[in-house]
């Protein structure tokens, strides 16, 4: 489980890991530049997609998907336990990661906090 | 990064435009918009952002491809009865029918894209309805939306699902 919050000071999106989650994801928190950010969505059928190849963190399958993975040539960054509070967060092009796919306490407010920062004029 | 774009996106903003009215926002997963689209899960999210994002291009091309050329044809008529009449058989109609009466009751109210886009589809009637009935136009935009509401609850959609 980690928490997503905006920043919009600085014009961060803030994702902080709880708990034993800085272990399996082997960070203590992201932050992203909210220009980056394309889009935010529930999703818990994203959970059964191919991981591809770990790069650093923790894989139980079925139980755990924590830290970096490469799948299909895109960077993944993924904290998710229970695939049905899983929020799939779009990135730009050119950072560091193409998608986070997080699990947070409410996805539903995750969700509309997120789209509510980045909203089109 | 990541794999060459290889589907035709106006082809799976169609299918997602008429999954979306026939379930609604909330009733349509990605699960859902993977499986109509046939397109990959990585390449919506890559292509779009997102479920919001997708729902807003999907009115965006309802908008363009529907709502507009029938408004243009209505304003056409002249005479009060048959603008009415081509009114209510043909606005928000086509492949997504109803997926503007669908997102005015369920997203405008919490997203303002949507409502921008709502209102701009209701402008396009209200205008479209002057040549014919003047000031009354407003009036009777209510009616035809009124209308098309009572069309759909009378005509259930069948369902796969059920």
């Amino acid at each position: 489980m980690a928490l997503i919050s905006v920043d919009r000071e600085r014009g961060l999106l803030t994702v902080e890991f709880r708990g034993l989650d800085k272990l399996w994801t082997l960070k203590s928190r992201l932050e992203i530049p909210l220009a980056h950010v394309r889009g935010a969505t529930h999703d818990p059928g994203m959970a059964r997609e191919p991981k591809g190849i770990r790069v650093a963190g923790t894989h139980f399958p079925g139980y755990i998907t924590a830290g970096r993975f490469r799948q299909g040539g895109e960077r993944l960054f993924w904290d998710v336990k229970n695939p049905d509070k899983a929020v799939v967060v779009a990135l730009a092009d050119g950072g560091t990661y193409d998608r986070l796919v997080i699990e947070v306490d409410d996805p539903r407010a995750t969700v509309a906090l997120i789209e509510r920062s980045i909203e089109r004029g | 990064m990541g794999r060459p774009r290889t589907f035709d996106t106006d082809r799976a903003v169609e299918s997602a435009a008429a999954l979306f009215a026939t379930h609604g926002y909330e009733g349509t997963s990605v699960d859902d918009l993977v499986s109509a689209t046939g397109v990959h899960r990585g390449s919506l999210y890559k292509v779009f952002g997102s479920k919001r994002s997708l729902h807003l291009t999907a009115l965006r091309h309802h908008l363009d491809h529907e709502i507009h050329p029938s408004t243009a044809a209505i304003a056409t008529l002249t005479d009060p009865e048959q603008a009415l009449t081509a009114a209510i058989a043909s606005y928000d109609n086509g492949p997504a029918s109803g997926l503007l009466l669908l997102a005015a009751a369920e997203r405008a109210p919490h997203d303002a894209d949507v409502a921008a886009l709502v209102a701009e589809g209701i402008a396009a009637l209200e205008d479209a309805l002057r040549p014919s009935h003047g000031d009354a136009a407003p009036h009777l935009t209510s009616t035809v939306l009124g209308a098309r509401l009572r069309l759909r609850a009378a005509r259930p959609t069948v369902s796969k699902e059920h």
